[in-house]
């Protein structure tokens, strides 16, 4: 099942959001080659901040297979701040648009169903948050999937290559419908969120 | 009746591609809208930064390579 963590910095986690990014440094630095920053086998970076929303799947032996980082756009975000000639438009804004980046997979899961339990959990929590919208720039053959399994993933400007890869901006709404559609694309019966863990504060001011 | 050079050219072919893409976009033909950016984006690997060749066909019934490369 699925955790969200809430906050890079939270401390009821910090075993999971090592794992995480340690699993970040292993499929982005040393399978893709990316060049980005890391700090003793971690890949992390200013867009991971104490508001940002992580998903994160284990396997049996609580090994992690899977994970996401989701971020607010109302403040500085990698797809306006980076690449923002991508979007032939106006970039996507707002305290209900959430920039979905870091999305890993262990290399050995690449068949399995794990990616969709992390698409699933993810609408499950945009609609936990209320964000309406999703956008960030993504690879076009992953996008083409993600289409053939029910996201409505419109483009935002043409297609660039980077690092090799042909990716595009683009964004798509989160509603009920699209969850509906990825459940029944890959045969998920009902929610795969198991735990919430959010920031200390957050738990007491809910309190 | 006088033949002229036909005016296509490759900003001539991308701008129609785009405004096919616009249109894509706005009908919300999605599918349709990737793969003519990746058709946009094909006229920059052809001459652009990809620098892309395609390999020169052999003609049939070319002799095969004689020896090894590792002599």
């Amino acid at each position: 099942m699925v955790h969200v963590v809430v906050g890079a910095t939270n401390p009821n986690c910090r075993g999971l959001l090592a794992a995480m990014f340690r699993q970040r440094y292993d499929v982005f630095i040393k399978e893709k080659g990316w060049k980005l920053k890391s700090y003793n086998g971690l890949e992390f970076d200013q867009y991971d901040t104490p508001d940002t929303i992580y998903l994160m799947d284990f396997d049996r032996n609580d090994d992690i297979v899977a994970s996401m980082r989701m971020n607010r756009t109302d403040g500085p975000y990698m797809l306006a701040d980076i690449f923002g000639e991508v979007c032939e438009g106006p970039i996507p804004r707002g305290v209900d648009v959430w920039e979905l980046t870091r999305g890993a997979l262990s290399k050995s899961m690449r068949k399995s169903g794990y990616w969709g339990r992390m698409q699933c959990a993810m609408l499950e929590s945009a609609l936990l948050w209320g964000a309406k919208k999703a956008t960030g720039f993504f690879t076009v053959d992953h996008i083409m999937k993600q289409m053939r399994v029910g996201l409505d993933i419109k483009p935002l400007g043409p297609p660039k290559i980077v690092d090799g890869e042909a990716n595009i901006a683009a964004e798509f709404p989160f509603n009920s419908q699209t969850l509906e559609r990825l459940r029944l694309s890959y045969g998920i019966d009902g929610p795969v969120i198991e735990q919430i863990h959010v920031m200390p504060q957050q738990t007491k001011a809910a309190a | 009746m006088r033949r002229t050079e036909p005016p296509y050219d490759e900003a001539w072919a991308i701008a129609r591609i785009h405004e096919v893409w616009e249109w894509a976009v706005a009908q919300n033909r999605h599918f349709v809208a990737y793969l003519l950016g990746m058709a946009i984006l094909a006229f920059d690997l052809d001459d652009g930064n990809g620098k892309f060749k395609p390999a020169k066909s052999k003609p049939a019934g070319a002799p095969a390579p004689q020896g090894s490369k590792h002599k």
